[in-house]
């Protein structure tokens, strides 16, 4: 046996803790003590953030359609413009971040998820890889779709203006897309081309002389969202909206979630340090702080009332 | 050489028996039909007729592959394995639109992990390669014409080749034997290594050719041998030999086997018969019964069973996608119109959702599949090599007498050996060391010999504080050391009779027959030093061994055989001096296991005969004369008084011969030997019988066969530890029962339970002789036994009596047939300790399979010598002692160790590790997979069952490879409930494996239980915590590269986390493993982030520029990890504290301190399940209460 060392031998220097109860008792106190004041805070941030959610899908359509909106939405004739106004219940301070809300839209199905072409997207010499793209990959004469795709197909179309007191509000559409996406997944070379050319118009057209590293709704819109409940950003107004403003939204009402049954919200809202208006993080926090606490004072108790 | 040429030295004349001829008759008749049409042309391997038959060439291949069918063949046995296979099927489809991730991130675990099993699969048969090369590449003088040899390797060697083997030589095919360097053309052979019997064999050739005992006669040597088709036989040989016009019969008596080899004999001649695949050993060899782990079996059953959860989620989800899918078009209007379910491919089509459901299935059991562990078995594998390393590097099972660590041949078994229920033992050589010492002695009614044996050392021991020598653990092998002999085979202390003081005692006379007995009666050859002039023997057994050196040792000196004569000097009782003297050597009538005795007659300087006489006392006693019978009283006392002690003992006698009976004896006696009869030794028999009869009683031997170090206590450990252990020997019941008391299996005060068939009926029934009246009656009579002990036992069970049970051989046969074995069974088991004495090798496999089969518990066979092989390859776990006899037992053992006592630290401590860490290991293994899956089946449920992950596809890939795969390694490695110290201070822990309690279904539920919990946990809060509205100052929400990330970071805190909840040892290594799998988890999202997009698609900054500067990420994955962990936090600190398992108390026990305080210790030791019922603590115990 030449070879003979602690570690062979499995004696290496160990620690081997075991949950006594002193342990016990002070890792849950120290569970308490910190998930307390972080809930505190996170809750406190979320109170601070103003938002203002609006639903405006079926609001939007006239009454006579109410039966019908699907052929509301679907028809060209149709005056799809719709004011709504409502109140700023709270000073919202500058930048006032503007999203849509869709419900029950399904953008991680995977389907929909894999039917884009980054390369197409990142490229001006990648314009024909779209063979992950089909439906919407190529037009009727086999000439490639940028950008190919369903999502891209499917890009949403409302829009929104604002304006208090008759004074449009300028929407800027500044940094509302991440910067990576912008510098890196789509070229600035790439222009559309041969965009919702074909028999079926899904959502949005874009400007054929944009390319589309300036496209940011595209851009967000590709993002595709985690859960069939998502908001995107839409634009921010850089102006502080004080309390009881009287806000103005003129809503072109084009894009269709009514066949899916999907709802459309506007949402105004500020943003703290922990994002928008969350309560959940806060509250759970604050619980399990609580929880642990609880369970150090139970253990402490059942330690001292019912010794090993 | 020592012993010089023995030239003229016809030594086939002292073996009566062994030396016969051979008839042409029986078997010969066979030669040249089928099964019997091998030719070989000796000394011409060219000749025409040699070639055409194109024998098998020497070149032995143990190898498992060969270059070309390594890759074909290892591959198939990889895909043999259900998951493997699985992955592969899964695999290929991910190459088709099914698959919900990319092609390359599917295979590449799938090729790392076969390709890691494939390389130690190709590492180990490389081993066995270059042990063939060394075997094939040895060298031997082979005859290349005009009487001249020359060294070749052993590959090289033909069919026909003409060789000289030289002594100590291995023979390197199977060789017929022509000549020796002894004048009678005879030889010693050593089988060790094909039957584990250290005796040597005797070989003779044929008369015919035993003059070629040079170079040069071989120079024109030709003959022609037919015989029969290599098999498998090791003792059986049909064959002829032509030689000059001359027919003579060749059997085995002439056939050197490969593998054994010559001793005492300078060299031999012979013709290769047999070659390589040809040879009988390696016919012989069958390939060792691949054995696997119970806790193995039922892994895999755990896969099945995940298979099912799988198949079961991926139906659910199938079809509530189909359901979702069809609602798509409703009434030709597309609901859901961004998805186009008016132009789609097959796979998404609401026209045939039953299709799209059905291929969405496949499509989602390659998703879930990451709830099968891919990596569990590379990584066991891994753990399972690792631990045999650390089981050959113990110090503490390092013999360093004969340099032999422990040795683990096979990694499959670690955790089975934490689980051993009964251990079946073999005992010579296992148990005692196969070593004997002349002890005692009984002569002319008086007792000689001081020397304390091993059992009379134990009982003392064992009045000693038994704490406090638990506690010392390993220095007591120093205290043994004292005790050993200088002289190997003689531990005789008496100042009565040793330097010469004998000559003083009143029976002097007696005395000296008894030395100049033990001197002249037996087989042994001596060797003597030329340098020093000192003396040593060979011999065919140790007991003759140890007389042979008694003698020497007390004054006569066996120092030269001729054929016709024995040289002693032997001291002059009148002189005092030291006188040469030899004996005309007559006849020598062997020891055989029929006769149980053996005598030598031979004729003193004064002309007189004498017969001497040595053997056993049942058949001794019965031939002395009746003026022989002075001492016979005494010497009986002292004889069942050395019995007892556990020795072995022989009685001497001898009778004086007068010329006349001599002779007509000796004329009798060679027309005997020269018969050609079968019942040829019945005629000697009745000879011999003649003469030795009217003996004069000497005196009585008494060998100690030595108990191995430390075997009492080691077995005292292993039964509080509740293994139960039978002995299963082939020696006789009174041997095998002192062996039981010397290791304290039997006490007294336990009630033997003894099944035997040496009654007088039976007897009496053996003598009438008609034999299917004596195997009904026999059978009758053992299933009374049988019936009447279990009786017994029921009858007293509750009370805390404790039963032995002592089965001989011939009743272990009836035992064993299929009606009786369960009774006998349940009667075994309900005994302590159980004896299997007279046992064959069949009988011992056959016991331990009843064993195995019929408790349904994990066997362990500890043996020795080739007996050992059935049953070490039938139990369970086949442990192999690799001390001083052969290799066969080692080479079919799963683990090597060198001596019995190591088995208490390669179960208590190396077991239970192994036990415990391989089944955490496995436990975690699919709890982690399983929190994984189920996050991405919940992920599912919130994509309409899509099948789109929830993660990256390379996180998913690296989840099992990178991120937590060396913290289970590092449990499964290095993980210790409680240091060795505190395994073998409480050898009760070890019931822990033999209950399963750590691998036991509710167990491995409670795991999986909690993966889903995790999984829901994690998932839940996670999307609660990351709705809908932005998740960082700057109004961004969160997409699904977010969500997912952030998941995937919980889920490898919490696993990793859990990790260092469930162990209770951390070396650096643990820490370096756990907190360094969640470092490099962000380190590679760090790094696979900043890689081009094209290869980190939606990974690409997600990091930098999303995660970490959003405070959110941070809280949440706090958030999300504590509160997953913490109930099983609270569970666990419950447990701990008021219900804790065994292990659990002798941590606390440790950490309190309380460990040297011994009533607190025996608390802990008390809540043993079961009184301990054997064993010298048993013992103790019974003892005080009494």
């Amino acid at each position: 046996m030449t070879f003979h060392s602690r570690f062979t031998q499995q004696e290496l220097p160990a620690c081997k803790p075991i949950l006594t109860p002193g342990w016990v008792i002070s890792s849950f106190i120290f569970v308490g003590i910190i998930f307390i004041p972080i809930g505190l805070a996170s809750l406190f941030a979320s109170e601070r953030v103003v938002e203002i959610v609006h639903r405006y899908d079926t609001d939007c359509v006239p009454a006579s359609y109410r039966n019908d909106m699907l052929a509301y939405i679907q028809s060209n004739e149709t005056n799809k413009t719709c004011t709504r106004t409502f109140l700023v219940p709270k000073q919202m301070k500058s930048p006032v971040y503007i999203y849509y809300q869709l419900d029950n839209f399904y953008q991680n199905h995977r389907r929909y998820v894999k039917s884009r072409s980054d390369k197409q997207l990142r490229s001006r010499a990648s314009e024909n890889d779209t063979s992950s793209c089909d439906p919407e990959d190529v037009t009727s004469n086999k000439s490639a779709i940028v950008p190919c795709g369903l999502i891209a197909w499917s890009l949403f179309n409302d829009t929104y203006g604002f304006s208090v007191n008759n004074t449009l509000l300028g929407v800027s559409k500044k940094n509302i897309a991440w910067k990576s996406d912008q510098q890196h997944k789509f070229g600035s070379d790439v222009y559309p081309k041969n965009f919702q050319s074909g028999g079926l118009i899904g959502g949005a057209k874009l400007n054929s002389s944009i390319p589309l590293s300036q496209q940011v709704d595209l851009i967000v819109w590709m993002r595709t969202a985690a859960l069939p409940t998502f908001r995107k950003l839409y634009g921010k107004i850089e102006v502080d909206l004080e309390a009881n403003t009287e806000l103005t939204v003129v809503i072109e009402n084009n894009y269709n979630t009514y066949s899916f049954g999907g709802k459309k919200k506007l949402v105004l809202s500020t943003t703290s340090w922990i994002g928008g208006k969350n309560d959940f993080l806060g509250i759970a926090y604050i619980t399990l702080g609580g929880l642990s606490l609880f369970l150090a004072i139970s253990f402490l108790l059942i330690y001292i009332i019912k010794p090993r | 050489m020592a012993g010089g040429r023995r030239a003229k030295l016809h030594l086939s004349k002292i073996y009566t028996y062994a030396c016969g001829k051979t008839s042409l008759k029986g078997d010969h008749e066979q030669i040249g039909q089928p099964g019997f049409s091998r030719v070989v042309f000796c000394n011409e391997p060219d000749h025409f007729e040699a070639k055409i038959r194109n024998y098998a060439n020497n070149y032995v291949r143990t190898t498992k592959y060969t270059l070309a069918s390594f890759l074909p063949k290892s591959l198939f046995e990889q895909f043999r394995r259900v998951a493997n296979f699985f992955f592969l099927v899964t695999g290929i489809l991910s190459f088709t639109d099914l698959a919900p991730y990319s092609a390359v991130s599917a295979v590449l675990p799938l090729v790392i992990v076969i390709a890691a099993t494939m390389v130690k699969e190709g590492v180990e048969d490389w081993q066995r390669k270059q042990q063939d090369i060394e075997v094939n590449n040895r060298k031997v003088k082979v005859h290349v014409g005009d009487g001249t040899f020359h060294d070749t390797e052993w590959r090289n060697l033909r069919v026909g080749d003409v060789v000289k083997v030289e002594k100590d030589q291995f023979f390197p095919a199977d060789i017929l034997l022509l000549s020796s360097s002894y004048d009678d053309a005879i030889c010693y052979v050593e089988t060790m290594s094909l039957d584990g019997e250290t005796n040597l064999k005797m070989k003779q050739a044929l008369e015919a050719t035993s003059s070629l005992n040079e170079d040069s006669n071989f120079q024109n040597f030709k003959a022609v041998i037919k015989c029969e088709d290599p098999n498998a036989n090791l003792y059986t040989f049909v064959g002829t030999m032509e030689l000059e016009e001359q027919h003579c019969p060749l059997n085995p008596q002439q056939l050197l086997l490969r593998d054994s080899k010559l001793r005492n004999t300078d060299y031999i001649y012979g013709a290769v018969i047999f070659t390589g695949h040809d040879t009988k050993v390696i016919q012989n060899s069958t390939d060792a019964p691949s054995k696997r782990s119970r806790v193995e079996k039922k892994m895999d059953k755990l896969i099945y069973f995940l298979f099912f959860v799988l198949f079961l989620i991926s139906f659910v989800g199938s079809i509530i996608f189909g359901i979702i899918t069809k609602d798509d078009l409703k009434n030709g209007r597309m609901t859901r119109w961004y998805l186009r379910p008016d132009d789609t491919t097959i796979y998404f089509d609401p026209k045939r959702a039953p299709v799209a459901a059905i291929l969405h299935f496949l499509t989602a059991v390659m998703l879930y599949a990451y709830m099968i562990p891919i990596s569990l078995y590379v990584s066991i594998e891994i753990v399972k090599v690792l631990q045999s390393i650390f089981i050959n590097q113990d110090v503490h099972m390092y013999d360093k007498e004969t340099d032999k660590p422990a040795h683990a041949r096979t990694s499959n078994l670690n955790e089975e050996l934490g689980q051993v229920d009964t251990i079946l033992s073999d005992k010579t050589g296992t148990l005692t060391c196969n070593s004997m010492e002349f002890i005692k002695c009984s002569v002319a009614g008086t007792a000689y010999g001081r020397g304390v044996t091993e059992v009379e050392r134990a009982m003392a021991k064992r009045k000693g504080s038994p704490l406090a020598h638990e506690l010392n653990g390993w220095d007591e092998d120093e205290d043994a050391q004292i005790g050993k002999p200088l002289i190997k085979g003689y531990n005789f202390k008496d100042e009565r009779i040793i330097h010469g003081n004998w000559v003083n005692e009143h029976n002097a006379d007696v005395i000296q027959g008894f030395l100049r007995l033990l001197a002249i009666c037996h087989t042994a050859i001596p060797e003597v030093n030329e340098v020093t002039g000192q003396v040593s023997y060979e011999a065919e057994s140790p007991d003759e061994a140890a007389f042979v050196i008694a003698a020497r040792e007390l004054g006569f000196e066996f120092y030269k055989r001729t054929q016709t004569s024995i040289s002693l000097h032997e001291l002059d009782p009148v002189s005092g001096k030291k006188v040469e003297r030899v004996y005309d050597l007559l006849n020598v009538l062997e020891f055989n296991s029929t006769r149980k005795r053996m005598s030598v007659i031979v004729r003193n300087e004064e002309g007189k005969l004498l017969l001497l006489c040595k053997g056993a006392d049942s058949v001794m006693f019965e031939r002395l004369d009746k003026n022989g019978r002075q001492f016979e009283e005494d010497t009986r006392n002292h004889v069942n008084e050395y019995a007892d002690a556990g020795l072995r003992t022989l009685i001497l006698a001898y009778r004086e011969l007068d010329e006349e009976e001599y002779k007509e004896f000796n004329k009798k006696f060679n027309e005997a030997k020269s018969s050609v009869n079968a019942d040829r030794e019945a005629l000697i028999d009745e000879v011999t019988e003649k003469m030795e009869k009217n003996l004069i009683l000497l005196g009585a031997t008494a060998v100690e066969d030595k108990l191995q170090h430390g075997v009492p206590d080691c077995i005292d450990k292993l039964a509080q530890a509740g293994i139960k252990i039978w002995v299963l020997t082939g020696d006789k019941m009174e041997t095998a029962i002192n062996i039981g008391f010397a290791c304290s299996l039997l006490r007294q005060g336990m009630k033997q339970i003894i099944i035997s068939l040496e009654t007088p009926d039976i007897k009496a029934l053996e003598k009438v002789g008609d034999k299917a009246v004596i195997i009904k009656a026999s059978k009758e009579s053992v299933v009374h036994q049988i019936a009447a002990g279990k009786a017994q036992v029921t009858a007293s069970s509750g009370s805390s009596e404790a039963y032995a049970l002592i089965i001989d051989g011939k009743s272990l046969a009836y035992a064993l047939q299929d009606d009786v074995k369960n009774l006998f069974l349940e009667l075994a088991i309900g005994c302590a300790s159980v004896i299997c004495c007279r046992s064959s090798p069949k009988q011992k496999a056959l016991v331990t399979r009843l064993v195995k089969l019929g408790t349904g518990k994990t066997t362990l066979a500890i043996g020795d010598g080739a007996n050992d092989v059935g049953m070490l390859q039938e139990a369970d776990i086949g442990i192999g002692i690799s001390g001083v006899e052969g290799m066969q037992a080692v080479m079919s053992s799963d683990i090597a160790i060198a001596q019995f006592q190591y088995l208490e630290r390669l179960l208590l401590v190396h077991g239970h590790w192994c036990y415990r860490r391989i089944s955490l290991m496995i436990c975690y293994f699919f709890y982690k997979n399983i929190t994984f899956a189920f996050t991405l089946f919940l992920y599912e449920a919130h994509a309409s069952f899509s099948g789109q992950p929830a993660y990256n596809d390379w996180f998913m890939t690296f989840y099992n490879v990178f991120f937590t795969s060396l913290p289970p390694i590092a449990l499964g490695v290095f993980d210790q409930d409680v240091s060795a110290r505190f395994c073998l201070k409480f050898p009760l822990l070890y019931q822990e494996g033999v209950q399963n309690v750590l691998f036991n279904w509710r167990r491995i539920l409670s795991w999986m239980f909690n993966g889903v919990y995790s999984a829901i946990i994690i998932f839940f809060f996670c999307i609660k915590a990351l709705d809908s509205e932005a998740f960082n100052s700057g109004g961004k929400t969160v997409g699904r590269e977010i969500l997912g990330t952030t998941m995937y970071t919980c889920v490898v805190w919490v696993v990793n986390c859990q990790m260092a909840l469930t162990i209770s040892y951390f070396t650096l290594i643990q820490h370096i493993f756990i907190w360094g799998s969640i470092a490099l988890w962000y380190l590679f999202l760090l790094v696979f982030g900043i890689m081009s997009p094209s290869i980190s698609s939606t990974a690409y900054k997600l990091f930098i520029e999303a995660l970490a500067p959003a405070p959110t990420f941070w809280i949440v994955t706090l958030f999300v990890v504590i509160s997953t962990l913490i109930p099983f936090y609270a569970y666990t600190a419950i447990q701990m504290r008021f219900f804790p398992m065994y292990h659990g108390m002798i941590q606390w026990l440790r950490h309190e301190g309380q460990t040297d305080d011994p009533e607190y210790c025996n608390v802990v030791r008390q809540r043993s399940l079961r009184p301990q019922t054997v064993g010298v603590s048993a013992r103790r115990v019974a003892r005080t209460h009494r």
